[in-house]
């Protein structure tokens, strides 16, 4: 069956924003395969199951890092919907985590993995230079309260780096 | 506190962090692992941890864009849509009929209460909510974001707020069966069999007033 212009439009839009999925796949997983397999198709299916309600009132970018948060924190499961053909191929993980193995990203991910999700979710959008007010509304909290959190963060990072 | 756009560091940024190219040994990390910070690659201590990472994270997410550019996205092939509306569509059904059905048993149960006074019903009735909090829990709260406002891309508002009411009355009605005072001051839980039915008795009065 040809893809209609959902599809077509949809997929246009993953791969614009597939390497921010990325980045959700390997912070929120162990980078075992299977489990970073498993976290990219939910995720695709959790956009787009909410695809036709993304109408442009936030940016895309915001959508996508809010509904991927939530999959990843939530654990949300579609194994029924397109169980196989969501999943990572082989290659593109391989890449994946030959990227992740280098020696300082390694180093980085067992700090991230020490921090509680609520905490990777403000790291993520911190490190990709996200403003504060933006993370306030992908995340749903005031722009203070990300503040806050970052400031925690920090503290947190410094204490797990140096130990 | 970040008020502003984040500086992303662009390569020459990161290149100046040492004040001059970073050499191999500069970027290594320590024997310990940790991620060598300024100091130890001779720049101020001033400098933030964050920002230290921000500096990884760059390169690193400038090498995830180019395998993202890389992944062959042709080979996808989404559910139709219809099949995606009608699993959201049960689910949604799914949830709100449970929600449902459970506050109307609870309020049918309070309601009740007053005409039969027994250990037997008060037992039924404190096992239906246990068991209804243990489904719940099944279904994973962290879902049902209790303490926490809905997203958007959730299949019913509506059927979630629903559940969480039904989740906030069954705890709720339990601290008030559990927690009540009898007419001595002590806690329904030790409370005598009389003293515990005239206070739930009184209980449900009160909830049927609501």
């Amino acid at each position: 069956m040809e893809p209609d212009s959902q599809h077509i439009a949809f997929l246009e839009m993953l791969h614009r924003c597939d390497s921010t999925i990325f980045k959700v796949c390997l912070m929120f997983t162990d980078r075992d395969p299977e489990n970073v397999k498993d976290m990219y198709q939910d995720i695709v299916c959790s956009l787009w199951e909410s695809w036709p309600s993304f109408r442009g009132q936030s940016k895309e970018s915001t959508w996508v890092y809010r509904v991927a948060f939530n999959t990843a924190v939530s654990q949300v499961r579609h194994r029924s919907l397109s169980p196989m053909f969501t999943r990572l191929d082989d290659v593109t993980y391989n890449n994946l985590a030959e990227e992740s193995q280098s020696s300082l990203v390694e180093r980085l991910y067992e700090l991230i993995d020490r921090l509680a999700p609520d905490e990777k979710t403000i790291l993520l959008l911190y490190l990709d230079g996200i403003p504060a007010r933006e993370m306030g509304l992908t995340l749903g909290i005031t722009e203070a309260a990300v503040n806050h959190r970052i400031e925690r963060i920090k503290k947190r990072l410094r204490t797990l780096n140096n130990s | 506190m970040n008020t502003k756009v984040n500086k992303v560091p662009t390569p020459e940024r990161a290149t100046n962090i040492a004040g001059n190219k970073p050499d191999a040994a500069s970027t290594e990390p320590r024997p310990d692992g940790a991620i060598p910070n300024q100091a130890q690659r001779g720049v101020s201590q001033d400098d933030d941890i964050l920002d230290e990472l921000m500096v990884v994270w760059q390169q690193h997410s400038e090498r995830l864009e180019q395998i993202a550019r890389h992944h062959d996205l042709s080979q996808i092939r989404l559910a139709p849509r219809a099949l995606v509306f009608s699993s959201r569509r049960r689910s949604a059904f799914a949830s709100m009929a449970v929600a449902i059905a459970s506050l109307a048993v609870i309020a049918g149960m309070v309601i009740l209460r007053r005409q039969f006074v027994s250990d037997t019903f008060d037992l039924l009735f404190f096992l239906f909510l246990v068991l209804m909090l243990v489904l719940v829990s099944f279904r994973n709260l962290r879902q049902l974001r209790l303490l926490r406002h809905p997203v958007d891309f959730r299949p019913s508002t509506f059927g979630l707020q629903l559940s969480r009411a039904a989740v906030f009355a069954s705890v709720v009605v339990l601290l008030l069966f559990t927690a009540l005072p009898v007419q001595n001051g002590r806690s329904m839980s030790h409370a005598t069999l009389s003293q515990r039915s005239a206070a739930m008795a009184n209980v449900s009065y009160v909830l049927s007033q609501i």
